[in-house]
């Protein structure tokens, strides 16, 4: 599936994950950190959703510093 | 995960709260609670003048767009810090977002009055860029009131928590007695209010998201390797390991505050003998700063 890297400006292929928890391990995110959106339906997604290959999703970082 | 109210699908799930929620419910659940903490703060009146400061950012348009829709009287005031294609995105997502809201916003530009943005200031003085433009923002926020009887600012919970923290690790006692969610008016200094003072980082992000506010997603480059990040970066690592935790340190931080702190709360502000802002030194860090960058 496709995954759109907010912060970093990066687009990733990512396969072998099923679900958001293990997307977010994927990445060594925290849940409090980040945000996950299915670009196709403007939703986001809880950590038990399971991911499919024809998925676009976007991740968000939520923490701001200053 | 099913929503915990109508036991739709959920949208979101809140550790802290052990709770899922759809959409149409995790907004009415956000609105509802800044509601009650403008409330039970009394920080808001239909009849102030709320001068909202806005960066750009999830926090700050989330409030403003929240006051507004909760029928305050509010205007939105934007600080351009020179810095670079951030500020510049940062102030087109705020012209944006408060011309399809019919929000006026009032705009300053650092550079006019200083010939250089916050970058250079910050590298001529040798100063951490976001201490600096803290301070800046505050006294700059303050003098652009004058006709409006509050300031309200987006500060969330992770901010609060994470300067609260900061403060403790340096035993800092005048900030630790000034630290809430309101700031009654003193002297010169507006009343300062802080509406999204116990809401997450997180819910703010959800929020804005699910209200369709567009806002930058960019980190301020020269946030870079903050402090405030990585105090951020410990109380997510706690936050995961024992959820609420956040919410308890700051809530737990303001009860003790009030027995223990009131001295430090009322100490020696006094006014600057330039300007007339309020500072616990003789002349305030504004003028300070500005003489130095003037020389």
């Amino acid at each position: 599936m496709k995954v759109w890297l907010a912060l970093e400006k990066q687009e990733r292929e990512v396969g072998g994950v099923k679900t958001v928890r293990q997307l977010l391990n994927h990445f060594s995110y925290k849940e409090e950190e980040v945000l996950v959106i299915n670009k196709k339906e403007s939703r986001l997604l809880t950590l038990d959703e399971k991911l499919e290959k024809e998925m676009d999703l976007r991740i968000i970082r939520v923490v701001s510093g200053g | 995960m099913r929503c915990k109210v109508c036991r739709e699908k959920a949208e979101i799930y809140l550790r802290s709260h052990n709770i899922a929620l759809c959409r149409g419910d995790f907004i009415d659940f956000f609105e509802r609670r800044v509601k009650k903490v403008i409330e039970e703060w009394r920080m808001l009146t239909h009849t102030d003048r709320v001068l909202v400061a806005v960066s750009g950012g999830k926090d700050s348009l989330g409030l403003l767009h929240l006051l507004k829709k909760l029928d305050y009287n509010v205007t939105g005031y934007y600080i351009n810090l020179g810095i670079d294609e951030y500020s510049d995105v940062s102030l087109e997502k705020v012209k944006e977002f408060s011309e399809a809201r019919g929000i006026s916003i009032i705009v300053e530009d650092l550079r006019v009055a200083w010939g250089r943005g916050m970058g250079e200031v910050a590298k001529e003085v040798r100063r951490p860029p976001c201490s600096l433009c803290g301070m800046v923002k505050r006294y700059l926020m303050n003098r652009a009131a004058g006709k409006f009887s509050v300031i309200a600012t987006g500060h969330n919970l992770d901010d609060e928590a994470s300067t609260l923290l900061g403060n403790l690790f340096r035993w800092e006692g005048g900030y630790l007695g000034r630290q809430s969610p309101a700031l009654e008016q003193k002297g010169g200094l507006k009343k300062r209010v802080k509406p999204l003072s116990f809401t997450t980082e997180r819910e703010s992000a959800a929020y804005a998201f699910m209200e369709g506010i567009d806002y930058i997603l960019e980190e301020c480059p020269l946030a870079t390797g903050a402090t405030s990040l990585f105090y951020k970066e410990i109380l997510n690592q706690v936050e995961e390991r024992m959820p609420g935790t956040r919410s308890r340190f700051l809530k737990g931080f303001l009860d003790f505050q009030g027995e223990h702190l009131r001295k430090e709360k009322e100490n020696a502000l006094r006014p600057c003998a330039r300007c007339g802002y309020l500072t616990t030194a003789g002349v305030c860090n504004f003028c300070r700063l500005e003489e130095k960058i003037r020389r």
